[in-house]
């Protein structure tokens, strides 16, 4: 029953980050940065620990409910916006990403989740591990995109928006949209293995479809019209919308009842 | 920033057009697909569904070659067509999303083909309308040809070769399932639901084997008889390793049987046909009560036996989930050969050009199913729609590869990448 180990290691990796973060913001005082930098990879150390453990007494990868891949979620978040943050030193995405990342832990500790070993067979597949992790690999790229589009909305709005924070975000959406890709081929490929067909529009696949698509529009209108922020701010926002219905709101649809990807009876 | 609008339809187009275009296609296509007397677009199987292809892509490509400066050339590899006829498709995507496909239906949505869009005229004429574009631009970024544009080039022609395949194909996929069972021989027909077909093969079932995780027993509001919260802690396993606590009780498995016999309120190990699984479950409340006592999982044969608590609750178990179950088979080919070979979940085997699936069993019996369901396919385009895939891999570690390298000519924006890529910080 390892999750009821959960909170201990969540606590201790929400303390170090929120530390963190406060001397981050007292950055003057030389030194502070070494030791800031230092509990953020602490929190991640112990995350990263909390999941090897799940893993080993599950006997299965921990990717199949919806509180494990906001474990992966929060890990990635907080790893990427860590590795951002040391190449580009932009303070505020460290700031966003470690609040999400808490923010999902958070989500975890106030959903236990179901001590839960099973694995149905379709799932025990080679694929398995490959496509979701490449896929949350890449949701935690985009949404770090999304919370650029954020960050850059509110400054249109103050009249300070500075292009170069575009530039971030098409930085962050190439590399998750190439991603998000190989996490779709992945799962067709998968699929003519489990279920025989590689692509029967069930209501995940369209939606995944549908996220991929925004993204694409993205790319394509950006690369068109490289000079009109607003709108591309607002589409990475909406195109983030459509990720967290794919992720979180298909199994809430009314075609949820015909979807073989939703693993709950 | 202030646009001035050009007047609609003078050249060149742009988004309005482009989405008007779009809009009309659609609209084109639920006329066609209300007026019912034209064949569906998906019913072209081989070998019309590869001459419309061909013939559609000479189309397109002479169109380049003749007439590559022309307005509705450069109009049809230009970003707004590309992103209009993308909207169009992925229009017609969202209703497949949000209308359950193969369901009844009402006769007007029935008659527009909207309980099967994979194969209806909107659902054709945007993808037309797509694959042109697609086509179009990868033609113009082909010729001359320079290495630069390869990323390009395998990302755009990548995902036509897929779609094209993938959509001409899907009139010579094949899905059929068969039902095979322990000790009745081989069988050699297998059914689409709809038609039974006589088959270049024959399977025998020798053996059906299942293994099964150790069920799960739930925490039951007997008022409602609903489980309580079975998303959450109210299920846990009954494994005697383990402890759960739901509501104040605290539960613990004293003896689980995977198979077993029920002699009044006892249960006992024996391993016959149709036996289920059972478990003696030891339940303390906080405040002092306690029950001990015998829950068992139902099946086709055996009803369920719940352990009452108290008069609102009752722990009940549930059926056991698979881990794993596998069909040993003989297959028969035409040509007089015999394989013996066995069919997993996730594992298919192939024989004489059809790939057999491990489908499912009489969930009714569990363990103790004879009957195997098996699924045929053959899908001859599977190469062809592979082979685009891989290209998009490509293509996609190119992006990759560039990542960061997103080319924006300081004319045209200024998002200057450089810059950004000498790390430059907002507080500098
Ligand atoms: C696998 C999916 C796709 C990917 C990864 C992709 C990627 C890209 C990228 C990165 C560019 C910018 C090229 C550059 O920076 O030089 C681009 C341009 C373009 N794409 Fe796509 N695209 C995809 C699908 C599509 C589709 C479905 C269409 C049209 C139906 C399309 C039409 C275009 C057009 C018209 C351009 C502008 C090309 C030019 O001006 O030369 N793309 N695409």
């Amino acid at each position: 029953m390892i999750w009821i180990n959960f909170p201990a290691y969540a606590l201790a990796a929400l303390v170090a980050w929120s530390l963190a973060l406060a001397m981050n913001r007292l950055s003057r005082v030389r030194g502070n940065t070494l030791i800031a930098n230092g509990l953020v990879g602490v929190g991640l150390a112990v995350m990263a620990t909390f999941v090897v453990t799940l893993w080993l007494s599950l006997d299965r990868p921990p990717i199949r409910t919806l509180g494990e891949t906001r474990l992966w979620y929060s890990i990635f978040l907080a790893g990427i916006g860590f590795v951002i943050y040391l190449r580009w030193r932009h303070k505020w995405f460290l700031e966003y990403s470690l609040g999400m990342a808490g923010l999902f832990l958070l989500v975890n500790l106030a959903h236990p989740e179901t001590y839960d070993k099973t694995l149905m067979p379709a799932l025990q597949s080679p694929w398995f591990v490959p496509h979701v992790v490449v896929y949350i690999f890449a949701y935690a790229l985009l949404a770090g995109s999304s919370l650029v589009a954020i960050k850059g909305i509110w400054e249109n709005r103050l009249g300070r928006f500075q292009p170069s924070t575009l530039a971030l975000a098409d930085n962050l959406v190439y590399v998750g949209f190439a991603f998000l890709t190989f996490g779709l081929l992945f799962g067709a490929l998968w699929a003519k293995e489990a279920w025989g067909h590689y692509w029967t529009w069930d209501p995940k696949e369209t939606w995944a479809f549908l996220t991929w698509i925004a993204y694409l529009l993205y790319i394509h209108h950006r690369h068109h019209k490289p000079a009109e922020h607003r709108l591309h701010l607002w589409l990475l926002g909406l195109s983030f919308v459509v990720l967290l219905v794919a992720w979180f709101g298909v199994n809430y649809l009314p075609t949820a009842q015909y979807s073989v990807h939703t693993y709950t009876n | 920033m202030e646009h001035k609008e050009a007047p609609m339809w003078e050249r060149p187009w742009s988004f309005a057009e482009s989405f008007v275009v779009g809009a009309g296609l659609v609209l084109v296509g639920f006329s066609l697909e209300w007026a019912n007397g034209l064949a569906r677009m998906a019913e072209l199987s081989w070998p019309a569904n590869l001459q419309a292809i061909l013939i559609f892509a000479m189309l397109v490509a002479v169109n380049f070659a003749v007439f590559r400066h022309r307005p509705w050339t450069l109009w049809l590899m230009s970003v707004p067509a590309a992103i209009a006829s993308i909207v169009a498709f992925t229009f017609m995507a969202l209703l497949m999303g949000l209308v359950p496909q193969g369901a009844a239906m009402s006769e007007p949505w029935r008659r527009l083909g909207m309980d099967s869009l994979t194969s209806s005229w909107p659902f054709g004429l945007t993808m037309l309308y797509l694959l042109a574009t697609l086509l179009t631009v990868t033609l113009k970024r082909s010729f001359p040809f320079r290495w630069r544009n390869l990323g390009f080039i395998l990302n755009h022609l990548g995902l036509w070769v897929a779609i094209t395949a993938g959509a001409v194909g899907s009139a010579d996929l094949q899905r059929l399932s068969m039902v095979v069972e322990e000790g009745k021989g081989p069988v050699w027909y297998a059914d689409d639901g709809k038609q039974i077909f006589e088959m270049p093969l024959a399977i025998e079932l020798l053996d059906f084997e299942i293994e099964e995780y150790v069920p799960k027993i739930a925490f039951m509001d007997v008022a409602t008889g609903e489980l309580l919260e079975p998303q959450n802690q109210h299920l846990f396993s009954a494994d005697t390793a383990l402890r759960a606590e739901i509501l104040g009780w605290s539960l613990r498995v004293l003896e689980f049987l995977p198979t077993s016999g029920r002699m009044g309120e006892t249960f006992f190990n024996i391993n016959d046909f149709g036996s289920a699984a059972a478990a003696r479950v030891l339940a303390r409340h906080a405040d002092g009560r306690q029950v001990e006592g015998w829950v068992g999982a139902g099946n086709a044969l055996n009803p369920y036996h719940p352990l009452r608590l108290d008069e609102r609750h009752a722990l009940l178990m549930l059926p056991p989930e698979a881990k794993e179950f596998r069909s040993k088979v003989s297959i028969f080919t035409a040509s007089g050969e015999r394989l013996d070979t066995t069919v997993r979940v996730n594992q298919p085997v192939v024989a004489e050009g059809w790939s057999v699936y491990q489908l499912s069993y009489d969930e009714t019996y569990g363990r103790w199913s004879a009957i195997s369901v098996l699924e045929l396919v053959r899908d001859p385009w599977l190469p062809v729609v592979y082979t685009g895939i891989y290209m998009m891999f490509a293509g996609a570690l190119y992006m990759l590869w560039l990542g960061k390298g997103m080319k924006i000519s300081p004319a045209e924006g200024d998002a200057k990448p450089e810059q950004a890529r000498q790390g430059q910080s907002e507080q500098a």
